[in-house]
């Protein structure tokens, strides 16, 4: 949906919502922020790069909330408008702009909105919502790294079960590396000449994922399908011969996947499993399309003591199609393990009235020798102002690997919010 | 028949003035505590309040929270359900919290995070730990198990006009506190005020309930004061908008309505 489509529905419930209401209510708050991200590693920058400074960032977020008085109908818009010193560009981002109603046992939200499944963190299996890899790899605050989804979320509650379906009419990829300040593993930097195709807008290209959940005593179990296509970019060569130009293009997927969570010793376990499905490529020999994958996840979290958090997560993806990958990769490309293996460390602590927040959350992969480490404090001034230092540092032995590959662009940032 | 019913006279003549004598002889601090506990913590099928906490530290910084809070008794025994919805601060309106609580078992808790539209289960292990940073504690605001400690009923005294039971409780199994004195209304069966005293015998907080209100004729506590005697740091919370047996459904206490406030109750 275009936000011109978006807002119109927005107005129309919005008019509907007062139409029926003496004590509609309405909300306005927001916050200002500011965010800064210093490149803390050597790199030889040509000069198209902004070598020193990844992110010089000013925002004014206003979040204006409506409700009908009998709370059937409601509206939301999120909209951020920036200056960003880098890019020299100043503009409008909305983040959410979105009616909804809830009828008891039904609900809807048609428009901008954030849909956030799964349990893993920053290890992502049956969310296939649209993540902006750009803002988590240049020093934004955690909650940028997700994207809104121009949709249409259906939920439905019947006493047995809980169900949401969710039904983008265009499909929204990822945003993904592409050049200044980020580098990332280029695997044909030779070819510079590149064109990005992205699927037709039509019925049987509509991304559509469910979730069906319900709790079973103090457990939740969950069940999820979607289909649509891989967020982040696959590449063909126009001529495979003597390719000329790169094709990036989002070839279709196929996800199912299931999710339990609950109490055990003392503790919060998580468990999560799914199928990725590459529907193009299910014989896995066409080296540009990712293999099916089966992957899983076990997470625990404990409160180790007072105002400290603990959690600890490992996780692995498989390739279903390795053999026919490793025939088909064209030499001097880097070969990837079947099995990926990965396991993570949070350790968050509070202090001085929860006003003071320590982190550190350290992700390593096993087979891929590689590491991600993000070390924070973030301190809560006032109610209304909080500041944040802290680092994501990338490191690792291949620079083609998943976080090797943003060795460069390890930083230190710095964020001030004042919320209102 | 007069002489019978002389005699039943005089039957009920031998029995009520023992039953007043037995009335007169204090209850045991337990069952003390067990209808403090059913006055202060689970009083009606359900309640619904707007709390606005004061945090104010011991230089004079002041910090606000204000939720809605939806609370549902379970047809088992000492479960519970609080659903709270904040509206300040800014930085954190929308956000909700669901709490289940069990009698002899961890809680189970959930957080919605709006900005992210993520419902994350959070370990609770530790009851003791600080209430949204106040100085109550998930313990202080759903009550802690009776048998997690042993009580002694000291005295009855009278405490800001009120004649109370005053109950000393020393805990069995690991607390902020060592023991902690208890001045409960011998009317109202609501704690007056509270004492608590850490592992050196030092008093370090002080609970006060500083207004009470009846609500549809419960005797709520409608103001209350916690002070860290050794940091300076207190809080008072203030409820307003109470009232009880609403019919809160039960559903309400779900994923769903973490992801889809329910209006009706929280606006």
């Amino acid at each position: 949906m275009r936000p011109a489509t978006a807002l119109g529905a927005v107005c129309a419930a919005l008019a509907l919502a007062s139409a029926t209401s003496a004590r509609a209510q309405t909300a306005l708050h927001g916050f200002v922020q500011g965010n800064y991200a210093l490149r803390a590693a050597d790199a030889d920058c040509p000069p198209t790069f902004d070598c020193g400074v990844m992110r010089a960032e000013e925002r004014l977020q206003l979040k204006l909330d409506h409700a009908s008085s009998d709370g059937r109908a409601g509206a939301l818009a999120r909209v951020d408008l920036f200056h960003d010193a880098l890019r020299a560009e100043a503009g409008v981002d909305v983040r959410e702009l979105s009616a909804d109603v809830n009828l008891g046992r039904f609900s809807a939200r048609l428009g901008r909105q954030v849909v956030t499944w799964g349990l893993g963190e920053l290890l992502f299996i049956n969310d296939v919502f649209p993540k902006d890899w750009v803002a988590f790899l240049t020093g934004a605050p955690l909650e940028y790294l997700k994207l809104g989804n121009d949709a249409l979320r259906l939920g439905i509650y019947p006493p047995f079960a809980n169900a949401e379906v969710v039904v983008s009419p265009v499909f929204q990829s990822d945003q993904v590396p592409s050049g200044s300040p980020l580098f990332f593993f280029d695997p044909m930097p030779a070819l510079t000449d590149r064109t990005t195709e992205r699927p037709a807008v039509e019925l049987e290209n509509m991304p559509v994922a469910g979730r069906l959940y319900r709790s079973v005593g103090r457990f939740e179990m969950a069940l999820y399908a979607s289909r649509g296509f891989y967020g982040t970019p696959a590449v063909r060569p126009d001529d495979p011969a003597a390719p000329g130009r790169l094709i990036l293009f989002h070839p279709r997927l196929a996800t199912y996947g299931a999710s339990l969570q609950g109490p055990a010793l003392g503790g919060v376990l998580s468990l999560e499993g799914g199928y990725y499905e590459s529907l193009q490529d299910r014989s896995g020999t066409d080296p540009g399309i990712e293999n099916s994958q089966a992957r899983g996840l076990l997470a625990y979290q404990l409160q180790p003591w007072t105002d400290g958090s603990l959690s600890v997560q490992y996780y692995v993806e498989a390739m279903m199609q390795h053999d026919a990958y490793r025939a088909s990769l064209p030499p001097g490309l880097p070969s990837r393990d079947r099995y990926r293996h990965v396991t993570s460390v949070r350790l968050r602590q509070l202090g001085l009235h929860q006003t003071l927040q320590l982190g550190l959350f350290a992700l390593l992969s096993p087979s891929d020798q590689d590491l991600y480490l993000n070390p924070s404090v973030r301190y809560q001034v006032t109610d209304e102002l909080w500041a944040e230092v802290g680092g994501n540092v990338f490191s690792g032995k291949e620079p083609s690997t998943f976080f090797g590959q943003f060795e460069k662009n390890s930083h230190v940032y710095v964020t001030a919010r004042y919320a209102f | 028949m007069l002489k019978r019913a002389g005699v039943v006279m005089a039957l009920a003549a031998g029995v009520l003035p023992g039953q007043q004598v037995r009335a007169q002889e204090p209850p045991s601090a337990g069952t003390i505590l067990a209808k403090s506990q059913q006055a202060f913590f689970y009083a009606g099928s359900d309640m619904k309040a707007r709390v606005l906490m004061t945090l104010t530290s011991a230089s004079g910084q002041k910090r606000v929270r204000e939720l809605t809070m939806l609370r549902r008794n379970e047809a088992t025994e000492g479960e519970q359900k609080y659903f709270m919805y904040f509206h300040q601060p800014a930085d954190v309106k929308g956000m909700t919290f669901l709490v289940v609580k069990y009698p002899r078992k961890d809680d189970d808790r959930w957080l919605f995070v709006p900005a992210i539209n993520m419902v994350k289960r959070l370990a609770a292990r530790d009851a003791s730990q600080s209430f949204v940073g106040s100085d109550f504690t998930y313990e202080d605001v759903s009550g802690r198990d009776l048998e997690a400690d042993d009580h002694t009923l000291l005295r009855e005294e009278r405490v800001g006009g009120r004649d109370c039971y005053v109950i000393e409780s020393v805990a069995r199994s690991p607390a902020q506190y060592k023991r902690k004195l208890a001045w409960i209304d011998r009317t109202s069966f609501l704690p007056v005020k509270e004492e608590y005293y850490d592992a050196k015998d030092e008093l370090f907080r002080t609970f006060t309930a500083d207004e009470v209100a009846d609500v549809g004729g419960v005797p709520t506590v409608t103001q209350r004061t916690m002070a860290n005697r050794k940091t300076g740091h207190t809080t008072t919370v203030v409820f307003t908008d109470v009232a009880y047996g609403l019919g809160i459904e039960a559903d309400i206490f779900s994923e769903r309505y973490l992801r889809e406030p329910p209006r009706k109750w929280v606006q």
